[in-house]
């Protein structure tokens, strides 16, 4: 058991915990963020992304000991209803979700891109179509949030 | 044999091996009162402000009836509306457009109508949101559209007393009656007390024509809060005092428990209890993570009960026996024509006989099952928070399994990954339940990732054998036979019986007898379009068709467009290959032998959209190492339900063979569209989910136990597969509104193994058409 000090979504959290648990299960049970969820625990579907620093992490196999070092960004830090993220608006404006449960997997996963620098307006859609491969979902909403992902990005460089 | 459990969980989990974790949060929100914590957990309950603060665990109604408005509709102090229906929003957008409905009947802004849904206490018993029902459900004489129209009725006839104005005279707008020069809100005429009225049937709903809110693209409400993290999914769920769960389930579903050797050396931090009931082991842990821990390191003796072969399971089916037969259409019956003796009679060259394949298919909602229950043993009542598709259906199955009458069992919907069908959202509600009896505690269970995919209800998997013919000899190319007898295998399925899903029979449940029987009178009219789509939608003048169940050791259970699509693959793949018999276009084939205007107008649009330039089929063939090639396939859903026709164009690597997607172009007729955005994003959804199950997904196993244990081993389309898709809807506003979340994906696999025959020559015929196979059809001779 150790103690550890988290920085996140821009407020400091300690948290006692040994260093290998799941990033996940502090964010979801002890800090009460709902936006990571558990897909697969096993980093292949993307439902549980955070960003650390500007890096997309599966939180489900990263140790929370790990995650120190930078601050950690969920769905609910991104941005908020008044203060939107222009990937959150974007996906309202295009009603890019069914179920939604992916969406920590498509609105985080395309925020790291951005802020990265991999995604830019001028990313053609097979190259966005590339870089999201990693990320499922079920419900087939592939192309509301492809045009989610191209209008922040044009957004975004705005 | 006898093998451990333990390795195959623990292996996968090595990069986190270590001392158990304790995860306490310095500063951690303090834990609320129950019912306040209740009310923010199931926010259809206090904070509309109409229902009391009731505690949820306690005894409630056996039914709310349908017969009163009140059961549907209730207009609150501050002028909101709200709506209450059985039918539960998946994801869908089905309470969306819903409250499209009652916004133009009831003449108030969307904004202002609020809903619960899917809830024993509250909400009508209009059984299972799912079969692309709900549209007809709702829209139809005994659905919200039709108490809204009643509820309108009232509101007018009150107004009418309180203004002194005959009902004649008044209009409404914005939720404000007015005539004569008067107004009266409906807050003032009923906000917060009953209508205490009955649904009369009497009173008649606007026409679509008179619609404003309906036929436009509402944007759902529920997408804000899903991409802000504010959404509450039943994975969700959290009660102040909960212990976590998880479950550990044999190598097989008809595997014997033999004995639990508990941990080696000291259980997991946090860890509480296993909880045993006959093959049934779960583990109980104060944290979550302890009890995934557990779930992976109880080591577990299990007999093994072994699968079948896998390769040849299709053939098996056939002659495994027993079996249940039943002859559901027969031209003898009615014109008296013997289609054994029309076959016979044919030439070879005007007949086909063929054999379809369709695998066992997971629903593989992204987010693995959850369920949060209390069970108050002293009391005798349980409330369970749940994503099921039939709260009802779900009490019955808990009120059973708990041995708790059916009032006071308390199912309240809360909505959860995408489902598709009977995932296992009903299973992991009976462990929540059974759980929670056993330690006296609310608890909260979320499947393993492998728990989710290996003991599902699986799409049932199909073998289906069809043999028809056509006769030109007036000119034109007319079916004439269709002799089809499908084989398909059933066990367990939506819940009902505790023991229809895994948990229920690993805890000893009994499982509803399986009775061979066999039935050679027909129950179908000839040429009818059942709920199965077990029938081509074109006429055929002799005809038989036979359906015959079996039993493999999977359960299964309905799954997006359950048996409609492997029927289909079946009929739709046929079809083309007696146009290419007869020498015909596709679509002029489907054309010369159909009835159905509606049918006939949405394939010549999909065939107008896609450009599509009539030749037989495979008359092209190209010779390079891509080929390129399109077909088409079409059908109405159910024989009531909506119409459509899909057009796809695919490229096969003859080398590796790898087929890609190209292009989808579709029409669809539904009736009057009440969404249309929210039809074409369903749309959409099936062109991609009918993509992954036509070309990609396929449950294997093998004798020791289910291999598909996750999305490398069961994998599903991803971004880079995306088609170019055109969609065209045929908004039919003097027709009754039918659902559109199945339609498409119903067309989606024949027209691809069309449009691969188009393409190579090569006609595959077996679901999913796997590089593999596609070699293999390259390089036979047939």
């Amino acid at each position: 058991m150790s103690r550890l000090t988290l920085t996140v979504n821009g407020a400091k959290h300690q948290v006692a915990a040994s260093v290998d648990t799941p990033l996940l299960y502090v964010l979801r049970n002890e800090l009460r963020l709902h936006g990571p969820r558990f897909g697969c625990g096993l980093a292949q579907c993307g439902a549980c992304t955070v960003l650390h620093g500007d890096q997309a992490i599966r939180s489900c196999v990263t140790p929370v000991g790990s995650v120190t070092d930078h601050p950690i960004t969920t769905l609910e830090g991104l941005g908020t209803p008044e203060k939107p993220h222009p990937l959150q608006t974007a996906f309202v404006d295009h009603q890019a979700a069914q179920c939604g449960y992916c969406s920590s997997a498509m609105v985080m996963g395309a925020a790291s891109l951005l802020r990265l620098g991999a995604i830019t307006p001028k990313t053609s859609d097979e190259e966005i179509k590339t870089l999201m491969n990693q990320y499922l979902c079920r419900c087939g909403t592939h192309y509301r949030i492809l045009a989610a992902i191209k209008q922040a990005a044009k957004a975004a460089a705005a | 044999m006898t093998i451990t459990a333990t390795e195959q969980r623990f292996s996968r989990r090595t990069f986190l091996k270590g001392t158990a974790a304790l995860v306490v949060a310095i500063g951690a929100p303090r834990l609320l009162d129950p019912r306040g914590a209740l009310g923010a957990i199931n926010p259809l309950m206090p904070p509309l402000g109409y229902l009391p603060h009731e505690d949820p665990v306690g005894v409630g109604p056996v039914s709310v009836d349908p017969g009163q408005i009140d059961s549907w509709l209730a207009i609150l102090s501050d002028g909101t509306v709200v709506m209450k229906t059985g039918k539960v929003e998946l994801g869908q957008g089905t309470v969306t457009a819903t409250k499209q409905l009652v916004a133009d009947e009831l003449d108030v802004p969307f904004e202002r109508i609020k809903h619960i849904q899917g809830d024993t206490w509250h909400t009508v018993d209009q059984g299972y949101t799912a079969g692309s029902q709900s549209t007809g459900a709702e829209t139809g004489p005994s659905g919200v559209r039709q108490a809204a129209a009643e509820a309108r009725a009232v509101l007018l006839s009150l107004a009418s007393a309180r203004l002194g104005v005959p009902v004649s005279a008044l209009t409404v707008a914005d939720g404000v009656v007015s005539g004569g020069g008067k107004s009266v809100s409906y807050a003032e005429l009923v906000g917060g007390k009953p209508f205490g009225a009955p649904v009369t049937g009497k009173a008649t709903p606007k026409p679509y024509t008179a619609y404003k809110v309906v036929g436009t693209s509402v944007p759902r409400d529920t997408v804000p809060e899903v991409v802000f993290g504010k959404f509450t999914y039943a994975q969700d769920v959290k009660l102040p005092g909960m212990v976590h769960a998880r479950v550990v389930r044999p190598p097989t579903l008809d595997s014997k428990l033999v004995r639990i050797r508990g941990f080696e050396g000291k259980p997991p931090a946090d860890f509480l209890q296993t909880v045993v009931r006959h093959n049934y082991v779960a583990v109980v842990a104060r944290s979550e993570w302890g009890a995934i821990q557990a779930a992976n390191q109880l080591k577990v003796d299990w007999d093994v009960a072994p699968l079948p072969d896998f390769a040849t399971y299709h053939d098996a089916m056939l002659t495994m026996g027993p079996s249940q037969n039943q002859v559901i259409q027969d031209s003898k019956f009615t014109s008296g024509l013997d289609v054994d003796a029309v076959l016979a009679a044919t030439p070879a060259a005007k007949r086909v006989t063929a054999t379809y394949k369709w695998p066992l298919q997971m629903h593989g909602s992204m987010g693995t099952s959850a369920a949060t229950a209390i069970v108050d043993n002293t009391r005798q009542v349980a409330t369970v928070w749940s994503s099921t598709q039939g709260v009802y259906q779900l009490r019955q199955c808990l009120a059973t399994a708990l041995g708790f009458p059916v009032q006071n069992v308390h199912v309240i919907y809360t909505e959860g990954s995408g489902c598709y069908g009977l995932n296992k959202a009903d299973d992991v509600a009976l462990d929540a339940a059974m759980i929670s009896q056993a330690v006296g505690k609310p608890v909260r269970v979320q499947y393993d990732r492998a728990d989710e995919h290996r003991w599902e209800n699986y799409g049932n998997p199909y073998t289906i054998t069809i043999d028809a013919a056509f006769d030109d000899s007036s000119g034109t190319a007319k079916l004439s036979a269709w002799k089809r007898d499908a084989w398909t295998s059933n066990r367990g399925g939506r819940p009902g019986p505790p023991a229809n899903m895994a948990s229920g029979i690993l805890m000893g449940f009994p499982e509803t007898p399986f009775t061979p029987s066999t039935t050679t009178t027909p129950t179908q009219p000839l040429n009818f379009v059942d709920g199965s789509n077990s029938a081509p939608s074109y006429l055929v003048p002799a005809a038989r068709l036979t359906n015959h169940t079996v039993q493999l050791p999977f359960l299964t259970g309905p799954l997006r467009s359950p048996s409609r699509i492997q029927n289909t693959f079946a009929n739709e793949s046929m079809i083309d290959e007696l146009a290419y018999a007869a020498g015909v276009d596709p679509v002029q084939f489907r054309l010369q032998n159909l009835n159905d205007e509606r049918l006939i107008t949405v394939i010549r649009t999909a065939a107008q959209m896609a450009n599509w330039q009539p030749r037989p089929a495979a008359s092209k063939l190209g010779t390079g190492r891509y080929r390129t090639g399109r077909g088409i396939a079409a059908m109405w859903y159910e024989g009531a339900l909506g119409r459509n026709a899909a057009v796809v164009q695919v490229t096969v690597d003859t080398k590796t063979g790898k087929v890609t997607v190209d292009h989808v172009w579709s029409a669809q007729d539904c009736g009057p569209a009440i969404n249309p955005d929210g039809m074409r994003l369903q749309a959409e959804g099936c062109v991609m989910q009918g993509i992954s199950r036509a070309l990609i997904e396929e449950l294997k196993w093998t004798p020791d136990g289910i291999t598909s244990s996750d999305w490398v081993k069961y994998p599903v389309i991803r971004f880079e597969a995306m088609p170019a898709f055109d969609f065209q809807i045929i908004d039919r506003k003097d027709q009754p509104a039918v659902g559109a979340g199945e339609v498409l994906i119903t067309n989606m696999p024949a027209a691809i193994g069309n449009a691969i025959f188009d393409a190579t020559g090569k006609r595959l015929r077996q679901v999913p058409f796997t590089p593999a196979r596609v070699r293999a059809a390259l390089a036979s001779t047939a």
